[in-house]
């Protein structure tokens, strides 16, 4: 049994967010001086640096015990992953826009979410109204089998998460 | 929602139906009732209710048959979305492995009037196993259960034959290349190699 854990984060200002949360929640992450390096290690904790949509898969698979997304990333890529934490930062929302003043029926819709999209609108045939589908933020996800078997250092690290994004 | 653990939506969604503390507060429980065993005493904590407490004796006495429990995890927040489902479902999982190699449960009434079954992920299984590159042959094979234990308990790699007929038992392990042969009657060499020492101290020890 590997004690280390492996850790999914994506590029970018998501990255260094995490890393200082994560440290406050007692898991130190210490990110090497290579902006450009994809893996850095220690001996608690391994993290891999991905691209935003492969963090869900990377951790449905295995390949890292946990991660952290953004929700609408998440909903998109519809992995089945365990989200035991709203780590509220990153917010935004996920609406359905179109011109003003327009009213006929919507025919086509454009979208960076596919997915996401065919979800929401299959479900609500009226949906002019309705601006916001979700509310988005980042999650904390952990692999399925992984929460079981690295159950002595996710659960405390869950709670710690759970009290400090808590607002 | 329960069964993604995802606690923040889950409470967005009790929130609205005014259900009594103690209630509300034992759903929200639920995603985090996993671990080992103690986790029934913290589920009989949340809800104390007749209904729940009877169903919490039964999985406790289903989980008591198990010989050594000390493997086994329980979650009471895992939900099948296969909806033919009637009672406990099953999962089993390696160490270093992220998918699941089997699942399965109770499916009363589907096929049988007590039905139960699970499925394995060959590919999973087989990739789950170290060394795959090499060809894997068990020492022993076996028709009996019991008198296998001492000998796997001591590392020894015995394989349960899928027929109880001694005859294609025995020529199943030989085109397999398996040298030992375990039933009732004992260990039997099936190649040119005795029976270890070793093997028939363990069975000697373990009866």
């Amino acid at each position: 049994v590997s004690a280390q854990l492996v850790l999914a984060l994506p590029k970018g200002r998501i990255l260094k967010e995490s890393v200082a949360l994560l440290g406050q929640a007692g898991l130190e992450v210490v990110l090497s001086d290579d902006d450009r390096a994809l893996t850095h290690e220690s001996e608690s904790v391994r993290v891999l640096v991905t691209r935003n949509a492969d963090v869900a898969t990377y951790v449905e698979l295995g390949v890292a015990d946990a991660g952290i997304v953004g929700k609408d990333v998440l909903l998109e890529s519809a992995k089945n992953v365990y989200e035991p934490v709203d780590l509220n930062f990153q917010t935004c929302r996920m609406s359905l826009i179109r011109a003003k003043g327009a009213s006929g029926p919507i025919a086509r819709v454009a979208s960076k979410f596919p997915y996401v999209t065919q979800q929401y609108l299959l479900k609500a045939n009226d949906l002019e109204e309705i601006e916001t589908l979700f509310y988005s933020s980042a999650r904390f996800i952990v692999n399925r089998a992984a929460l079981k078997l690295k159950a002595a250092q996710l659960k405390p690290l869950i709670s710690e998460l759970r009290i400090i994004s808590k607002t | 929602v329960i069964d993604r653990k995802d606690q923040r939506v889950l409470s967005d969604l009790l929130e609205p139906l005014g259900l009594a503390v103690d209630l509300r507060s034992a759903l929200e429980a639920i995603p985090d009732l996993y671990g080992d065993l103690g986790v029934l005493q913290q589920a009989r904590l949340l809800a104390p209710w007749p209904e729940a407490l009877v169903k919490l004796d039964r999985l406790e006495a289903v989980l008591a048959e198990f010989e050594d429990d000390s493997e086994l995890l329980v979650d009471l927040g895992m939900a099948r979305r296969l909806s033919y489902y009637t009672g406990i479902t099953f999962r089993a999982y390696t160490f270093d492995f992220g998918q699941p190699l089997l699942g399965g449960g109770r499916y009363d009434g589907a096929l049988l009037p007590f039905a139960a079954g699970f499925g394995i992920g060959l590919e999973r299984l087989l990739n789950a196993l170290p060394n795959k590159s090499e060809r894997m042959i068990a020492d022993v094979v076996t028709l009996t259960d019991v008198p296998a234990r001492g000998l796997r308990e001591a590392g020894v790699w015995v394989e349960r034959a899928l027929s109880d007929d001694a005859f294609e038992v025995r020529s199943y392990a030989i085109a397999r290349g398996i040298p030992f042969l375990l039933t009732d009657d004992g260990l039997e060499a099936l190649g040119d190699r005795a029976v270890p020492a070793e093997y028939l101290e363990i069975l000697e020890a373990s009866s």
